[in-house]
């Protein structure tokens, strides 16, 4: 009797060790093979609406901008966190929708096949990690360290890594390199594409851009503290071999002082056009540049009146139509003028361009206590027509922020003090519908969880 | 009779225990600070109507015009404020939102489906919130029955107490009287029943007593109401039960003691089916570690949620998974983690109980039957003995700790452990300064010279000169700004070198990434790891080597031989080659696994060369400090060794064994989240590296280990005398 427990204990503990060894398997489920260009880093598509990083409608601003995942049900046009906690308020790390830096590395999502992907970061590994569609049933996919070495993430603004045709596109850092890697999600095989050795003495910076086949690399290299160079390489996935193809200082000289914001405030579309910035004077430019041909136009531009006008506009990219340049209030120039006067009505414009540089519509948002400045703290992109941000201004014409939230607002707001550690902020998430402006509806609306 | 002698023979321990719970509780907590605090925060609530009286907001200012308290006890004011201002937030805040959820979450097709976890989990925190909805919560202070239940060290004094009752129960076997016990009248299933029943007497009484001390001591310290509504604490807002406090706390101590009641049966078994106690220890060891591993590391959204919600950590800290709210399941299934925790409880319960009565009645034969495989065994080991007496006396002893005392299996299962808990990440090279790393790759390892200073003024020269142009660009500036960052640390960097030289210490610049690594927080986790395992291994691995002899009578012979200092010496000789090799393993395989992934470069600078070893009082290189970092570790596995094997020359093995290891107890602690007993962690102390970084040349750091080694010292000397006397 005691050989037969003793056996049982045994094939139990064996049961346990390899059910265990089991659950880290692969599985063999079909990738969805398009990138999701037209979305930013901290937002996916998915079927029926948009999963995307936010801070909590108000939160603490000394405790930093802290991402929670929610979801936005295009049918329903509702908001909600993906925390199953019905007393949960959203607004701790008790928050079933809470995601810490380490939980998802770079604040990158991708959604693929009915699951949610992120990079963790663990004391000892990165790794690549899926959840279902209701952010469960955690899974482990694949671990992306080589060599110990980490993955490069520090800006959740950079998209530093993309997911297409089945692999993960991303860049390992190592004391003198930035190592482009490519895995395979399915076989979770890993291989090194190229390494981009440090030639400067300035950070190196590179981001990455999914459009069909291709993987476009931009890549910022500098001299000195304020002369860079601007490099743009390709992967064809297909072919597996990744191109040279531009070198701003080698191909396009007169440029290179003028490029702006290369890394995230460049764009690609379908034919192999790369769209990027270019300040000049008293003029900011979207030039574009055929990849294939190498002909370069200056695609679009706005005139500015004065050099700080530079700093509120933003070219967020394409979105399978058209592109988007945004010209936000110049602030520090209204304040010149006005003090803390009212001033006149000034609105912050979306210039919606099309293909071929002409400008389709100008769609304006008023903030309507100063005529002042909307910004927008996280472009999340869209498709079909839809595109959605988030920002901190909560008083922008037609989008009333939620009651309990300016309550709540006003309540933290009583309680600041030097000692308190407390600085009110907010994110109110407005979405645009070109659907809605084509019914003559206000095309805006506020999809905060209400 | 059985009753008594369990009495008899734990009372020293429990007290023992008891004392360290007291002591525990009472260090832990910063008593007179807390005192006046919680002082003032139950003077606020006496007073909340008069606080009330004036509808403006609770600050310091309004308190202390109400008030007028002592401005010397502002701190205390202030603290005390926010706390009843966070209790009252609790008592007035709106549940709406909870409706909200509730409605937002039925809203959304993504939940669409009814059997989605989402909805499940919906409705029933709706049945529950039901439940307490119309109960009456007020202003009152429930901290102590709070810090009660948080509390896990007492549950775990608890389980070491009960383990102990455990091992008396089993006291026959290593007396050699078990064959004559088993096959009296009682002596099986009779005597089996009689244990379940002391160990549930035991549980029961212990729960009271452990649980009633810190509750009393917390209500001493913090003060509170026992007569309200435990839904009064937000912690247990959601409980569905009406019960009072005094009500709750009695129900958690019942709660405590059918946990330890589950896991004393489940042990009870474990060591009764497994006749050999190093191996027992070890399972028990490895079963509770991967279920502490389990419970930390999975998520409650992870799809291996079950492994966190059915774990023994949960039976055994039964404070948080009984009487806080919370929910698990999946698709089609939810419930809460008190009722599968109690569940598991009550499996536990029934296997250890069904299983034991089972083992007694069919399987504890007081004399076994030999089976082929045993026969043949038997047949090799005769035939073996013969050689082994020709064996010289060094080698048998050898051959007695690694053969027959199982070392060899605690070897290998180092060996293994050493080689999986190893680092897989380096530096992380993503904060690197680039300017700094090209530094570095010219000067790592030179004195400063004329061609660093000519580097410097370079950097220097260009951040002037973009430091006059107007109109940068956000990237520029940022590369602007980390020019003069690595300017300024290269500068300091430069300035600490020369001010070495002046002290006559040859320095050098080094590229301080690695070593800011490995001589940092990043390895401190990991050093211990690596100590812990080779302290149990040598624990073990000594511990049975007197009581062995003992309990073969060859004890007095070896006592009274001729050559007794002979062996003697051969004895300690062993000891300290055991101590060699497991020091040796551990530091082939942490220096192995280590330069697999950071880059040990300019070992022969001084130490000092690094700048927070600048105080460092002896003149060594970075390899000697290396080197000696590992020789003190040797010599305190040395010492844990002596220590350990000495207590088994003068106590039985069992009591050896809890001694030894309890060694490691204020290390568990430390591991559970109390950073307070750190300071008295031998697994720590090895880490000497650590000491100096945390204590500097404070000789604080140095107490602990001068404490262990003079122990070892003074128990050898003690030991040999007696031994050879």
């Amino acid at each position: 009797m005691g050989k037969l427990l003793k056996t049982c204990a045994v094939i139990f503990l064996f049961i346990i060790v390899f059910s265990i060894s089991a659950c880290g398997g692969k599985n063999n489920y079909v990738m969805d093979n398009e990138p999701q260009y037209y979305m930013g880093p901290n937002a996916a598509a998915s079927e029926n609406g948009y999963y995307y990083l936010a801070a909590p409608p108000v939160f603490n601003g000394t405790e930093g901008y802290r991402n929670y995942l929610y979801y936005y049900d295009i049918n329903d046009e509702i908001s909600v966190p993906l925390c199953s906690k019905i007393g949960c308020k959203h607004d701790d790390e008790n928050c079933e929708a809470y995601l810490s830096e380490s939980n998802c590395l770079g604040s990158h999502i991708w959604y693929i096949n009915g699951r949610i992907y992120m990079i963790e970061r663990t004391s000892e590994q990165d790794t690549l990690v899926s959840y279902d569609s209701k952010k469960r049933n955690k899974r482990t996919e694949a671990v992306l360290s080589v060599d110990g070495l980490s993955v490069n993430m520090n800006a959740y603004f950079l998209r530093r890594a993309v997911i297409t045709h089945g692999e993960l596109i991303y860049i390992l850092v190592d004391e003198s390199s930035l190592r482009l890697y490519s895995l395979n999600i399915n076989t979770k095989e890993s291989k090194m594409l190229k390494e981009y050795k440090s030639q400067y003495n300035i950070r190196e910076t590179i981001t990455l851009y999914a459009i069909d086949d291709k993987v476009y690399i931009t890549y910022t290299t500098g001299y000195s503290a304020t002369y860079n160079n601007y490099i743009l390489d390709v992967y064809d996935i297909k072919k597996s071999e990744i191109e040279d193809l531009i070198n701003v200082e080698r191909d396009y000289p007169d440029l290179v002082e003028k490029v702006k914001r290369w890394n995230d405030e460049t764009c690609f579309d379908h034919e192999g056009n790369v769209y990027f910035k270019v300040e000049d004077e008293n003029k900011l430019s979207i030039y574009k540049i055929n990849t294939v041909t190498g002909k370069m136009d200056e695609f679009y531009s706005i005139d500015v009146e004065n050099s700080s006008a530079f700093d509120y506009i933003k070219f967020y990219g394409y979105d399978g139509d058209y592109l988007h340049l945004y010209e936000g209030v110049d602030v520090v120039q209204r304040k010149k003028l006005y003090k803390r006067e009212k001033g006149p009505i000034q609105s912050n414009k979306m210039h919606v361009i099309a293909l071929d540089g002409k400008l389709i519509e100008k769609q304006e948002l008023i903030e309507k206590n100063q005529y002042s400045l909307i910004e927008i703290t996280r472009w999340y992109g869209g498709d079909k027509g839809k595109y959605f941000f988030a920002t901190r201004t909560t008083s922008i014409e037609n989008l009333e922020f939620g009651e309990q939230y300016k309550e709540k607002y006003n309540e933290m707001n009583a309680k600041v003090s030097p000692t308190s550690g407390i600085s009110p902020s907010a994110c109110q998430i407005i979405l645009y519908d070109k659907q809605k402006s084509e019914n003559g509806e206000w095309s805006f609306s506020d999809i905060t969880i209400e | 009779m059985e009753l008594l002698r369990i009495i008899k023979r734990s009372s020293l321990y429990i007290s023992f225990l008891l004392l360290l719970a007291v002591i525990v509780t009472i260090l832990q907590v910063n008593s007179s600070h807390e005192k006046k605090v919680y002082g003032y925060y139950n003077d606020l609530i006496e007073n909340y109507l008069v606080i009330q009286e004036e509808n403006i907001k609770t600050d310091y200012a309004y308190i202390n015009r109400k008030f007028a308290y002592p401005d010397e006890d502002k701190i205390y004011v202030i603290e005390a404020i926010n706390l009843l201002n966070n209790k009252m937030d609790y008592i007035n805040q709106d549940k709406k939102y909870i409706y909200n959820n509730y409605k937002r979450t039925y809203s959304s097709s993504l939940f669409s489906d009814e059997k989605d976890y989402y909805l499940l989990n919906a409705n029933k925190y709706m049945t529950d919130f039901q439940k307490i909805e119309n109960i009456n919560i007020s202003l009152k202070n429930t901290t102590a029955i709070e810090k009660v239940i948080k509390n896990s060290q007492i549950p775990i004094i608890l389980l070491i107490s009960i383990s102990l009752i455990i091992v008396c129960f089993v006291d026959e076997k290593e007396k050699n009287m078990a064959p004559l016990i088993h096959s009296g009248k009682n002596g099986r299933v009779t005597m089996a029943f009689r244990r379940i029943g002391i160990l549930a007497f035991y549980s029961v009484l212990l729960s009271f007593i452990f649980n009633g001390v810190l509750y009393a001591i917390y209500l001493k310290i913090y003060g509170g109401d026992i007569n309200c509504p435990i839904q009064c604490s937000d912690m247990f807002s959601m409980l569905p039960y009406r019960l009072n406090v005094i009500q709750f706390f009695v129900w958690y101590c019942v709660i405590s003691a059918i946990s330890l009641i589950a896991i004393g049966l489940l042990e009870y078994l474990v060591i009764s089916i497994l006749d050999n106690y190093k191996i027992a220890i070890v399972i028990m060891f490895a079963i509770f570690g991967a279920e502490y591993l389990l419970y930390k590391h999975i998520t409650s959204d992870s799809m291996l949620c079950v492994l966190k919600y059915i774990n023994i950590i949960n039976v055994c800290i039964p404070g948080k998974p009984y009487f806080t709210y919370e929910n698990w399941g999946f698709y089609g299934f939810i419930t809460d983690v008190s009722k599968s925790t109690l569940l598991m409880t009550l499996i536990f319960i029934i296997v250890g109980f069904v299983g034991k009565i089972i083992y007694v009645r069919y399987g504890e034969y007081p004399i076994k039957k030999i089976g082929f495989v045993g026969k043949v065994f038997n047949n090799i080991s005769e035939k073996y003995q013969r050689l082994f007496v020709l064996y010289p006396l060094w080698l048998k002893e050898f051959h007695k700790t690694i053969c027959i005392q199982k070392g060899a299996v605690i070897f290998i299962v180092m060996i293994y452990l050493f080689n999986s808990c190893g680092i897989q990440k380096g530096y992380d090279y993503n904060e690197i300064d680039y300017v700094l790393s090209k530094f570095y790759d010219e000067f790592d390892g030179c004195e400063p010279n004329e061609r660093s200073e000519v580097y410097l003024q370079q950097i220097e020269r260009e951040i002037e000169y973009y430091n006059q142009k107007e109109n940068l660009d956000e990237i520029s500036k940022d590369n602007l700004q980390r020019y003069q960052n690595s300017y300024k640390y290269l500068k300091d960097a430069t300035d600490y070198a020369k001010g070495l030289k002046e002290r006559g210490i040859d320095s050098v610049y080094i590229r301080p990434d690695t070593y800011n690594d490995i001589f940092g927080k990043r390895l401190f986790d990991n050093n211990n790891t690596f100590n812990l395992i080779a302290i149990i291994a040598m624990i073990l691995l000594a511990t049975g080597d007197f009581s062995y002899e003992k309990n073969r009578g060859m004890y007095i012979h070896l006592r009274s031989a001729k050559n007794r200092k002979n062996v003697w010496m051969i004895k300690i000789i062993k000891l300290v080659v055991i101590a060699a090799f497991v020091w040796g393993v551990s530091v082939i395989m942490y220096f192995t696994n280590l330069t697999k992934y950071y880059n040990l470069n300019q070992l022969d600078a001084p130490i000092q060369a690094l700048k927070f070893f600048s105080d460092f009082p002896l003149r060594i290189t970075i390899r000697q400090y290396i080197v000696a970092l590992q020789l003190v570790r040797y010599i305190m596995i040395l010492a844990i060794g002596v220590i350990s094997y000495v207590l088994s020359f003068f106590i039985k093995y069992k009591n050896t064994l809890i001694v030894a290891l309890s060694m490691l107890v204020p290390h568990i602690m430390y591991v559970i989240g109390w950073e307070w007993f750190r300071k008295f962690s031998v697994v720590v102390m090895m880490d000497v590296n650590r000491t100096w970084i945390t204590y500097g040349n404070s000789v604080v750091g140095l107490i602990l280990p001068i404490f262990v080694m003079m122990t070892a010292l003074i128990s050898y000397i003690f030991c040999r005398k007696k031994f050879l006397s």
